[in-house]
């Protein structure tokens, strides 16, 4: 009884202008049709276009489900955050933190030294870490000389988002650069709820499994209170399935940084987070671990198979030949 | 809780496989969702086909094939085979192990020195078989059991059991993974008390 009612509702328009057509033509059904018991009409529009739409996302449901309390578990401080004995990776020693060091001159020492921020309150169930939003940003250096090459990125962000973005603006003069205050150069949008998941699902399972020299967010990666953001190089747009498919109607690809706005209080927490939606972390041991592993050595192997051994030698001959 | 000093330590751990299926939707859930889609469909751009395909050709008419879910009900659980680890999918499942006649989780010593974690893991590869592929949530437990004798403490520590079987071993007879409105019926009720805030 409800479905019906509330698909009858909702008319699927043709064109977007066929809200506003609807009201004055009379011969088409308005928009929507009114309950049969109600005689005041329900408003011309309840679509907000800033607001997310409730989507059947399987990555919401795996943080509620599964994600939430395994992070409570894993973040619950277990001491006394008064207490000086507390857990050491989370102690602040002035210079001694090798992360902060890339401090710019602009930013101020309340935002960034973690001796001013306010402590970290307490954990329970209800301030677990949490996604709160994502940040597809583009910074295109052509847009300086022409600002046009800016409609390919909002296309191409459109398409992989489904959220129309926004222009970024210069703030600051650079004349080596041509750079002058207000000059559009940049697009980003921002998504949050379940079209943030949604994004968050393509990625994880069609883009990054294709890259082929990104092997996972460093352990060092953060700016200090919990948001971490990745760059991809503009092959990467295109393996995302809205692009792929049209891949010969954008001039170019652009690059992109996607920026992971979370609830945490510090890099760990929103590493962690990170990590429990599949996106992998890699430390000094892991990439040292891969490095070996794909290590070419010039020394023979005793123990290689004689295949290898062929394979070793027809190579080194074509490469010679390449050389001449 | 026992005093420290004459307490022996020992493990519980909960191995839980965690759902592999979305949750099913009541039938509000879906006119809520299939609302909200027709909603914003009804106020979407439009898509303008003559951008996006070439002038005179035919455009990517090849059907797309979509691929097509597998069921959301396995054969084990028209079985109700309790030992399978494809049965209830959109449901967690906790591993109950019989030792001694008595359900439990899984239960185990800990050595001299040992880190309570990895006594934990240890415990549960001793006695359900080498071949589970366990991840440990951190290194801390996440409760202490009231239903411990005077002398013992017994903390419980959470793992997700990624790949692998239960095979028992070592004074265990059964096992099961079974969910949290089945766990009543395996646990007496004191023990089901003590866990049930943790499933």
């Amino acid at each position: 009884m409800l479905r019906t009612v509330l698909r009858q509702s909702i008319r699927r328009s043709s064109t977007a202008g066929a809200v506003a057509a609807a009201s004055t033509d009379a011969a088409a059904v308005p928009f929507p049709v009114p309950l049969p018991r109600d005689d005041v009409p329900l408003p011309e529009s309840l679509f907000r276009a800033d607001r997310a739409t409730p989507i059947e996302s399987r990555m919401r449901d795996h943080y509620d489900r599964t994600l939430a309390a395994d992070l409570l578990y894993l973040t619950y401080n277990h001491k006394d955050p008064a207490n000086p004995d507390r857990l050491a990776h989370d102690k602040y020693v002035p210079g001694l933190n090798t992360k902060n060091t890339a401090f710019k001159k602009h930013e101020t020492p309340r935002y960034r030294d973690t001796t001013m921020r306010k402590p970290e309150p307490a954990r329970t169930h209800s301030n677990v870490p949490e996604l709160s939003s994502i940040v597809v940003h583009t910074f295109l250096k052509d847009a300086v000389t022409n600002k046009y090459v800016l409609l390919n990125a909002l296309t191409q962000l459109e398409a992989i988002t489904g959220k129309h973005p926004e222009i970024v603006r210069s703030t600051s003069n650079v004349a080596l650069w041509k750079l002058r205050d207000g000059m559009p150069v940049g697009v980003k949008v921002e998504l949050q709820g379940d079209d943030m998941y949604q994004f968050l699902d393509k990625l994880v399972e069609l883009v990054l499994p294709r890259l082929k020299t990104w092997y996972g967010i460093p352990a060092t990666a953060g700016d200090g209170t919990g948001n971490i953001k990745v760059g991809f190089e503009p092959k990467s747009m295109s393996y995302f399935p809205e692009i792929e498919q049209t891949f010969d109607r954008y001039p170019f690809m652009c690059g992109f940084d996607v920026v992971f706005k979370t609830t945490a209080y510090n890099d760990r927490e929103a590493r962690t987070l990170l990590s429990g939606f599949q996106i992998p972390i890699e430390n000094a041991a892991s990439k040292a671990k891969r490095e070996k592993y794909m290590q070419k050595s010039d020394e023979a192997d005793p123990n290689e198979p004689a295949w290898m051994k062929f394979k070793r030698a027809r190579e080194a001959l074509e490469a010679k030949k390449k050389k001449k | 809780m026992a005093t420290a000093a004459a307490a022996a330590l020992r493990t519980a751990t909960l191995v839980v496989r965690r759902p592999l299926i979305t949750p099913t939707r009541t039938a509000f859930e879906q006119a809520y969702y299939e609302y909200h889609a027709n909603l914003r469909a009804s106020h979407e751009r439009t898509v303008i086909p003559d951008f996006w395909t070439k002038k005179g050709a035919a455009g990517n008419t090849a059907a797309i094939q979509m691929a097509v879910p597998a069921e959301r009900t396995t054969e084990a659980d028209t079985a109700n085979d309790v030992k399978s680890l494809d049965r209830k999918l959109e449901e967690n499942l906790f591993l109950v192990v019989k030792e001694g006649g008595k359900w439990s989780l899984v239960q185990g010593a800990v050595a001299e020195g040992e880190p309570l974690h990895e006594a934990a893991r240890r415990s549960v590869l001793e006695k359900c078989g080498q071949n589970l592929d366990l991840w440990m949530v951190g290194r801390s437990p996440i409760a202490l059991s009231h239903t411990a004798k005077d002398n013992e403490n017994i903390f419980v520590h959470k793992a997700h059991i990624l790949a692998g079987q239960a095979a028992p071993t070592k004074g265990v007879s059964d096992f099961a993974w079974v969910t949290k409105s089945e766990m009543a019926k395996f646990l007496d009720k004191a023990a089901y008390d003590d866990v049930v805030e943790l499933l």
